[in-house]
């Protein structure tokens, strides 16, 4: 698959981290992302997800490593006129009309898409008729909603999205998952750091985890995921398999009958996605516990 | 900075610059320097209209009434130069205090930095909104200040455009220092720091006046050389010079003996001098930016 974005060994060590008894907060990580890929970025708090991102878009620099944005090295002009950002901790001016700061991105992107393109954006985002309300009378699930639509002023190949949906409600989660597959389907690619475990399952092609600022796992989440093992609904009541795998579950069903069991039912488990995030961070070291779900809502 | 950012820079400053002016509008802090202004140009004209009509009673008989009424008015001149230079500061301080790190502690900045933008535009932008918002108002003002004392019966400044570029240098260099402290502290400290930095101005000039009256060249000299270090005090300084460009005599003199500071000339060394800082404080503000980490 064409790379939007290759990251190389990028590391970070921030100013008095040594001091301070920190160590780096990103020690070497590798990622790409291919072109009309949606790639979920996870990690625990401080894990590095943020630097991450933040070094794509040029607002920290990496200590050492590399990473190219559409062939252009990130921080630089041309790879800025390349991307898309909505920040976690977002502020926008509150005089500002939804159509204003559309605007005045716009005129900041270079982007030449006109009151047409603003018009579309604030649809996308389901802000069609809030166009003039200022920033300032805004929910602050439409102020996210607004984030996304200027993360996505001039069509930015690769569009980072961190925790997008952390002030919306679970309709405006949904409206958010369709737009990310609507800029899927029209081939940009998006990065989404959360830590809503669930919401990345449902939207990413492929998932990274990222703890104490190592890259530790990546795949696809039903990969990632794995089997669960198999459930048997039998006469003396419910068994639990979890080792079986899918493959297994014909022969298996055999050995019961021939056993002289009788099977009324078999399911499959899948496992989840939080249950491998949570071996996985466990397994290198991290705290392991689910970061609680932000609360927030949309009006 | 490649040649595509050199063709687009003067447009990314001017447009950041139009954003800065826009923050000082819906921010009100132009409304309140507005209503202070209009309460400085109330008490100034209420002032003028009492006392130059009644110099001529209080002065002694040998001084001619015309001089009386020239020097007076130049001192009250100077004051207007004084406010209109205090209360300008105070915008200049209000644009450029959050630039950086104030802004960025808000997440305002980065959404603009990760746009296509030079980080010397963004600097360079809120020093032009400082200057232009300050050249706006200064001309306003001295304007207001210099009419009302003709009204009075006073003299206009000598040469009124070169009072009002004077100022609007002075103001540009406060921009610049306001920027680059900007770039080391919060919002309330580069505020603060970029007060005092105006203050210890004043009070350079008044050490350089003590200096001179009281024969101490040492301490003359090291006193205007911090009022070029800082450069806006020089320039307020020629603002000063300004005020009674081509005025001989008495008239003259007083002003040079009034409680604002000395005044010099407003010449091209000034000029070059406003330049030199600026290109200076941009670029050490532009510098550390880049060094950041946002």
């Amino acid at each position: 698959m064409d790379s939007v974005l290759v990251a190389q060994e990028l590391r970070k060590r921030y100013r008095g981290a040594q001091r301070k008894g920190r160590g780096d907060a990103l020690g070497g990580v590798s990622l790409s992302i291919g072109r009309g890929e949606i790639v979920g970025l996870l990690g625990p708090n401080g894990a590095g997800k943020s630097t991450f991102a933040k070094i794509v878009c040029g607002l920290v620099r990496p200590t050492a490593g590399s990473a190219l944005l559409d062939g252009h090295p990130v921080g630089s002009r041309a790879a800025q006129a390349r991307l898309g950002y909505l920040a976690e901790l977002f502020r926008y001016p509150p005089w500002a009309t939804a159509d204003g700061l559309l605007r005045t991105h716009q005129r900041l992107a270079g982007a030449d898409g006109g009151a047409s393109e603003r018009g579309e954006l604030l649809e996308l985002v389901g802000l069609g008729d809030a166009a003039e309300v200022k920033v300032a009378s805004m929910s602050k699930g439409m102020q996210q909603r607004l984030g996304l639509a200027q993360a996505l002023v001039g069509r930015p190949p690769l569009v980072l999205l961190d925790e997008p949906t952390s002030a919306l409600d679970p309709v405006g989660r949904a409206h958010v998952r369709e737009v990310l597959k609507e800029l899927r389907d029209r081939g940009q690619s998006v990065l989404l750091s959360s830590h809503l475990l669930p919401e990345v399952e449902q939207v990413a092609d492929r998932v990274a985890i990222i703890a104490r600022g190592r890259l530790i796992i990546e795949g696809r989440p039903t990969e990632l995921a794995g089997t669960g093992g198999a459930e048997f609904d039998l006469a003396s009541g419910i068994v639990r398999r979890p080792e079986l795998r899918r493959e297994d579950l014909p022969a298996e069903v055999a050995r019961l009958v021939a056993a002289g069991e009788q099977v009324y039912g078999v399911r499959e488990l899948r496992g989840t996605l939080e249950e491998a995030y949570l071996r996985a961070v466990e397994e290198h070291g991290g705290d392991g516990r689910p970061p609680a779900a932000p609360a927030g809502g949309d009006r | 900075m490649t040649v595509a950012a050199l063709k687009t820079w003067p447009r990314d400053v001017v447009l950041v610059a139009s954003m800065a002016l826009a923050e000082l509008r819906h921010r009100r802090s132009l409304l309140v320097v507005s209503v202070l202004t209009v309460g400085f140009l109330v008490l100034y004209g209420w002032g003028v209209f009492e006392i130059l009509p009644s110099v001529t009673d209080r002065v002694g008989a040998n001084i001619r009434e015309e001089d009386t009424k020239r020097g007076v008015g130049f001192i009250l001149l100077g004051i207007a130069v004084f406010a209109t230079f205090s209360l300008a500061s105070v915008l200049a301080v209000f644009t450029t205090m959050s630039t950086v790190k104030g802004e960025a502690e808000l997440g305002l900045l980065q959404s603009m930095l990760v746009r296509p933008i030079a980080r010397s535009a963004v600097v360079t932008g809120r020093v032009v909104a400082a200057t232009f918002a300050g050249f706006v108002y200064c001309a306003v003002v001295i304007s207001g200040a210099s009419l009302l004392t003709s009204a009075a019966g006073g003299t206009p400044p000598g040469n009124l455009p070169a009072v009002i570029l004077a100022l609007t240098a002075a103001l540009a260099v406060v921009a610049g220092f306001g920027v680059l402290l900007s770039t080391v502290f919060g919002t309330a400290a580069t505020g603060m720091a970029t007060t005092m930095l105006i203050s210890i101005g004043f009070f350079s000039s008044l050490v350089r006046q003590i200096g001179e009256s009281t024969d101490s060249p040492t301490v003359a000299a090291r006193a205007d050389l911090v009022s070029h270090v800082l450069g806006f005090n020089v320039l307020y300084e020629g603002a000063l010079g300004s005020l009674t460009a081509g005025v001989a005599g008495l008239a003259g003199l007083v002003i040079q003996l009034g409680p604002f500071g000395t005044q010099r000339e407003f010449g091209s060394d000034l000029v070059l001098l406003t330049v030199a800082e600026l290109v200076l404080l941009v670029s050490a503000a532009t510098w550390r930016l880049r060094r950041l980490d946002l």
